[in-house]
């Protein structure tokens, strides 16, 4: 039996165990592992055990996702975003929609103090969510709005995808984080045009909210999302300056998450140490999976796979925009059964020599890759950010309205998509900026 | 036995998460002295990376396992009949205690070789890392063991999995 045949096999195997509900981490080292020894022997198998992961947790940039997670539940559990929904509440009071719309802009504030998707939607969810329904929304639109703008959280840095994706793929953090800020608003004002549309002309979906407006709520409102500036700037403003690395910019926006909470007296005990019990899970698991992708890369590039798939979709079109197409339609169909960075992570070491080969921007083609994964977060049946939501408002909206709900936002998604995928220059222009 | 084990397993979670707030505050403090002095903290890198992270990683693994709380695909898995679901799970769970099992033989060896030579890094300053390699067989060693629990649990028909878990808690 050759190589590639083996390596075949055991991209087989891994997902009927995927499918036996092991957890993907166990799933990857066990096939790389039994693969490799079938390929050569055992000796070979423990030599990529031995040093590996003491290598891969000691990764410096890696350090990155600890702290950005941190970040984004400190954020999460003190409450750091009502203000933010409250003021854009107020301020898109006269548009049709308004409080949809809001919702996609306190996502995607909320996004850039948080790494990831799932947490932007736990957070928003329970502020968002009972406005809308309680101004006669309807359902499917007040959580499908939710479900669709939390996935900002990983396009709009900082972004632990984007941190994955950088270390598998040797690409600047620093520069993907930047190269999401426009993808990430472009995201949000195509939501934010489509809402307006829908409720101008199905005035039924979100009836016009009547409140009055005085310039000292205003003011106040104002004065109370200080937070996002400081926490922008901070994280943000020093990448792109060139004052610190992602991983340094994590520990600054943490910290200066925590001491934002502790001036507006939210930081808990109970808060404090929720929000380092959800990292420490998280951080865990995803350098367990982690572990489990980099024995599954040499298994791969041993048995000459992604070589062979290389060859396979260049002789199906040496086009860049068609190879882009072909990985989109896989990640769309896998991403309805596998979560975000399960997929990541399972894929890259297989596609990576075919972005390479096809000579394809890993920058610009890592937006697409979140874009897509995002995409995932909110399509039945793994959608997580749909069970998210569900079990965030404890069942008072059903699972089936707010899948509808998000179809919608889908439909824009895939606009947006294309958009990204027809002009690089969205995604590359600022990190050509960046102080080098 | 198995509450002894769960105790021990969120007592090494709670040391973890103490690597968070060390590593962040010893970064920032880095970052501060670094753009206000000029004169960055000697080491940051490699104990955050060697000793926090290292800590953060692999004290709470075995709580990962226990807590079902490893990413998994639950899709075709809630469609089987009991039978094949536990017959899924079973293999699963004594799968990943083989596989954590070579894990922790092999960083086992590798740490009792970092041991003899006294292993260090040159990074600012020299850092001994010998003692952190030795936080990987215990980690990878516990959560093989974990996995093994697990593995009872499920042929004694008791809870293991995440829904089930939270269902019996709330």
């Amino acid at each position: 039996m050759s190589n590639l045949v083996i390596g075949w096999i055991g991209v087989g195997t891994l997902f009927g165990l995927l499918a036996f509900r092991m957890s993907i981490g166990t799933a990857l080292m066990a096939v790389s592992f039994v693969g490799i020894t079938v390929m050569f022997n055992l000796q070979a198998a423990f030599g990529i055990v031995s040093a590996m992961p003491f290598n891969l947790i000691g990764d410096w940039s890696l350090t990155a996702i600890p702290m950005f997670l941190f970040m984004g539940f400190i954020a999460a559990n003190t409450g750091l975003t009502a203000g933010a929904f409250d003021l854009l509440r107020v301020l898109l009071a006269r548009v049709p929609g308004g409080l949809a719309s809001a919702s996609v802009g306190a996502c995607g504030l909320f996004a850039a103090a948080s790494g990831s998707s799932i947490a932007t939607t736990a957070a928003m969810s329970k502020i968002a969510v009972p406005e809308m329904l309680k101004a006669k929304y309807h359902p499917s639109l007040a959580t499908g709005v939710v479900a669709a703008s939390g996935t900002l959280g990983s396009l709009i840095p900082p972004s632990i995808l984007m941190v994955l994706y950088g270390i598998f793929t040797e690409q600047s953090i620093g520069q993907l984080f930047i190269a999401g800020v426009i993808p990430g608003v472009l995201s949000a004002f195509v939501y934010m045009a489509m809402i307006t549309v829908r409720a101008t002309v199905t005035p039924q979906l979100a009836p016009p909210v009547v409140e009055r407006i005085d310039r000292a709520q205003v003011l106040s409102l104002l004065w109370s999302v200080w937070p996002f500036p400081v926490l922008v700037l901070g994280v943000l403003g020093g990448i792109f300056g060139g004052f610190f690395t992602p991983t340094e910019a994590g520990a600054v926006g943490a910290f200066l998450a925590a001491t934002v909470a502790l001036l507006r007296r939210s930081l808990t005990r109970k808060a404090l140490a929720e929000a380092i019990r959800q990292t420490t899970l998280a951080t865990s698991s995803i350098f367990f999976l982690s572990i489990g992708a980099v024995m599954f890369t040499r298994f791969m590039g041993l048995s000459g796979v992604p070589r062979a798939l290389t060859d396979m979709m260049l002789s199906v079109s040496d086009n860049q925009i068609v190879i882009i197409l072909m990985i989109a339609a896989l990640f769309v169909i896998l991403g309805m059964v596998i979560d975000s960075i399960g997929l990541i992570l399972l894929t890259l070491p297989i596609l990576l020599p075919v972005l390479e080969a096809a000579d394809i921007n890993l920058i610009w083609f890592g937006i697409i890759c979140i874009k897509l994964l995002e995409i995932g977060l909110v399509t039945p049946p793994v959608g997580l950010n749909l069970y998210v939501l569900h079990s965030a408002l404890s069942g008072e909206v059903k699972l089936r309205d707010i899948i509808s709900g998000t179809t919608w936002f889908i439909a824009m998604d895939i606009v947006t998509l294309f958009i990204l995928i027809a002009f690089p220059a969205i995604s590359l222009f600022l990190p050509s900026l960046m102080a080098q | 036995m198995l509450t002894l084990f769960n105790r021990l397993c969120s007592w090494l979670m709670f040391i973890g998460g103490f690597g968070v707030i060390a590593m962040m505050l010893n970064i920032v403090a880095d970052v501060v002295a670094k753009l206000v002095w000029n004169a960055p903290i000697q080491g940051t890198v490699e104990i955050s990376s060697y000793y926090y992270m290292v800590a953060l990683v692999m004290l709470p693994m075995a709580f990962v396992e226990m807590q079902d709380q490893q990413i998994s695909v639950d899709l075709l898995f809630n469609h089987f009949p009991a039978w094949l679901q536990k017959l899924a799970l079973l293999f699963s769970c004594l799968a990943a205690a083989a596989i954590l099992a070579v894990m922790t033989w092999r960083t086992g060896l590798d740490a009792m070789r970092a041991l003899r030579v006294g292993e260090v890094v040159m990074g600012g300053r020299e850092v001994i890392v010998w003692p952190s390699r030795m936080v990987l067989p215990l980690g990878f060693g516990l959560a093989s063991l974990a996995a093994l629990l697990r593995g009872l649990l499920v042929l004694r028909g008791q809870p293991v999995t995440q829904s089930d878990l939270d269902g019996g808690m709330s």
